[in-house]
């Protein structure tokens, strides 16, 4: 009795597998996992984004090329004003939305559809984080490039070059976009579900946070708007558009400022590179620590 | 503080969990041992989930502590040293909710590397688990395709994919249609065979009836028995005898048969009156003969029903309806409550007498 014993725990030995230890190596593996994971979680909607990008730049190709003769002033004279006018427009509004689809779910998801159930006990949330968080910069940065590949290819064919500036602008871009997705990360890290986080995320953005300096204008609270608007994070996108044709003047009127024969309303158009630089990095640095004391903090439901 | 008990693979000690002023969980004391099946039986909202996402991590208890052995020597499970002691553990936490769009092998594969499963060998094991399941076929289709049985097979194999020595199943058989609930049950008893030890939570009785060695029963929030299913049934006195005749009763005449029935074993049964203890089910004909589980009484039943010519082709006594009355019982709220009462006397008891 004792020897089949022996023999069934023997057999049961045999089948067993050695599996990697608990350290940093793990960790690192488990990261990268999720990064591999989270990829091909999201290739459909990678494909819808690079759709919706290329909508918008066919969008934009068609005002430019047939609203040429109205734009006056405005028109591109070379290749880098003819990319700052396909970059500073749709562009930013792309990123946003490719930005809150990829990211909304990124913490929400794991407590509306209770899919952390399955994940939680097998990696910790932070590491988790970490890797959502490098697949959507990926995903998105994916986007971006696609649609700097389409500008250049349009700037080359109409000029014969690419401006150089381009390399500043997708440089700009690619730190926004992380400015974005930990925006977004914050949101979802208390919203109730995925959906909510994307749909308030570009309300907020594109709604707000653009209404802001008007109202503050119009109230009389800051009539020219003094003061550059870091405390809107939106502002330091703006530099994406604006670093293809620098040096610009930065403090100008508001594009839509004076409409129904008012005053002229002038604002910031762009922070400098420093300021973009820092406040950028203030701002990530500000929404992921809250996302992730709130992540940490925030329990699966109980029955 | 330490527990010295080589066998003891995990345990609670007064592990309690408040949301907000309501008390999910109260001081749950159990141990479970290397190599055994506790069976975690309550109804819906009596606590199981809860303590299941405590053992997870997944929720802080508010009260107590869970101990697991990791390394040779049990330790207090801890966010600090989680990690490592949960490595070994293979969870199904209540509703497996799944991402729609992945292949059960990539979803499979991620959750097996994530358990640091060797990459070369995470492909063989993913097919040798959804062959145990008979999912090879669905290997690499969407998830969003499959029906609730197959998701929660889906479940259970990422609970085990990793090959843990613990496995914890939160309601494993739940919308599964019975072919499959027997697969589980087997595939669980074939766990058991391989060393696992395995700590399965359900509302369904006759599930873990057939699986489990000790049984748990929690009630708002409290453990109201925990023993073998054997003793839990001696201790209960009570016991049900399914008789099928060889011709089955028409409407006109079953309510003469079960009078008559009803007038020749009353002396017998052993248990009150006033209990509704002979019924009929008209969807499988049978007759069931509440009783108090004495042996002896029921050889006496089955004379009488003979001596009176009851031509009968089934008579047995089966476990998970011997588990249900004891259930209910258990979870009445008038014992409930007396229990309760019991409980507050003396929280440190560990397994609360069924005698109450």
């Amino acid at each position: 009795m004792e020897q089949i014993r022996i023999l069934k725990k023997r057999e049961y030995e045999d089948t067993e597998v050695k599996r990697q230890k608990i350290g940093i190596r793990r960790d690192l593996i488990q990261i990268a996992d999720t990064i591999t994971f989270e990829l091909k979680k999201n290739l459909k909607k990678l494909y819808v984004m690079l759709f919706v990008y290329f909508s918008l730049f066919m969008l934009s190709f068609a005002m430019n090329e047939f609203l040429w003769d109205l734009m006056g002033e405005f028109a591109p004279t070379n290749s880098a004003t003819l990319m700052s006018n396909y970059i500073g427009g749709f562009f930013t509004m792309a990123l946003l939305i490719s930005c809150a689809t990829f990211a909304g779910p990124i913490i929400a998801e794991d407590f509306y559809r209770q899919t952390g159930n399955l994940l939680f006990p097998k990696i910790t949330k932070s590491k988790l984080l970490i890797g959502r968080l490098v697949s959507n910069y990926i995903l998105n940065a994916i986007c971006i490039v696609f649609f700097y590949t389409l500008v250049s290819i349009i700037a080359f064919i109409k000029y014969g070059e690419v401006s150089t500036t381009i390399f500043n602008s997708i440089g700009w871009a690619l730190l926004y976009t992380m400015v974005l997705i930990s925006f977004v990360t914050f949101l979802s890290s208390f919203m109730k579900n995925a959906s909510f986080t994307i749909i308030t995320s570009i309300f907020f953005v594109l709604i707000v946070m653009e209404m802001i300096p008007f109202i503050l204008a119009y109230s009389g609270a800051l009539k020219n708007n003094e003061i550059p608007m870091f405390f809107l994070f939106n502002y330091f996108g703006l530099i994406i558009g604006q670093s293809l044709a620098m040096p610009i003047e930065r403090y100008g009127p508001l594009p839509q400022g004076g409409f129904g024969g008012g005053e002229e309303i002038k604002t910031w158009l762009t922070p400098n590179e420093l300021g973009a630089l820092l406040g950028m990095f203030i701002y990530i640095l500000i929404f992921l620590s809250f996302a992730y004391i709130i992540y940490r903090r925030r329990q699966s439901k109980g029955e | 503080m330490k527990i010295n008990n080589d066998n003891i693979i995990i345990s609670f000690k007064n592990l309690s969990k408040k949301f907000g002023d309501f008390q999910a969980v109260s001081n749950i004391n159990i141990d479970i041992k290397r190599g055994e099946i506790i069976g975690f039986l309550g109804p819906n909202g009596a606590g199981k989930s809860t303590t299941m996402k405590m053992m997870a991590y997944l929720l802080k208890p508010t009260k107590g502590e869970i101990w697991i052995r990791g390394n040779g020597k049990l330790e207090k499970l801890s966010n600090h040293n989680k990690d490592y002691l949960l490595n070994n553990i293979g969870f199904l936490i209540e509703n497996p909710a799944f991402y729609g769009n992945v292949s059960p092998r990539m979803i499979l594969k991620y959750f097996a590397e994530l358990k640091g499963y060797p990459k070369k060998k995470v492909n063989q094991r993913i097919e040798e688990v959804l062959e145990t399941f008979g999912m090879m076929n669905w290997i690499d289709k969407k998830i969003k395709t499959f029906s609730k049985g197959m998701r929660q097979k889906i479940g259970i194999a990422s609970a085990i994919i990793h090959n843990p020595d613990i496995v914890v199943l939160d309601e494993p058989t739940t919308g599964l249609d019975p072919q499959a609930r027997r697969e589980i049950r087997d595939f669980i008893l074939n766990l058991k065979n391989k060393g696992k030890t395995i700590f399965l939570s359900s509302h369904l009785l006759y599930e873990v009836s057939e699986v489990a060695d000790r049984i748990a029963i929690i009630n708002r929030g409290k453990i109201v028995a925990f023993d073998t299913l054997d003793n839990l049934e001696s201790k209960n006195q009570k016991s049900i005898i399914n008789i099928e005749l060889l011709n089955h009763p028409e409407d006109n005449e079953l309510d003469r048969i079960l009078e008559h029935i009803r007038e020749i074993l009353i002396p017998f049964i052993g248990v009150s009156d006033d209990l509704n203890w002979l019924n009929y089910n008209k969807d499988n004909k049978i007759f069931q003969v509440l009783f108090n589980g004495d042996p002896k009484n029921q050889l006496i039943i089955l004379k009488t029903l003979l001596r009176h010519e009851y031509e009968i082709i089934e008579f047995s006594v089966p476990k998970a309806g011997l588990l249900e009355n004891l259930f209910i019982d258990l979870t009445s709220s008038e014992k409930t409550q007396y229990l309760d009462k019991k409980f507050d006397e003396n929280q440190k008891l560990k397994e609360i007498s069924m005698e109450v």
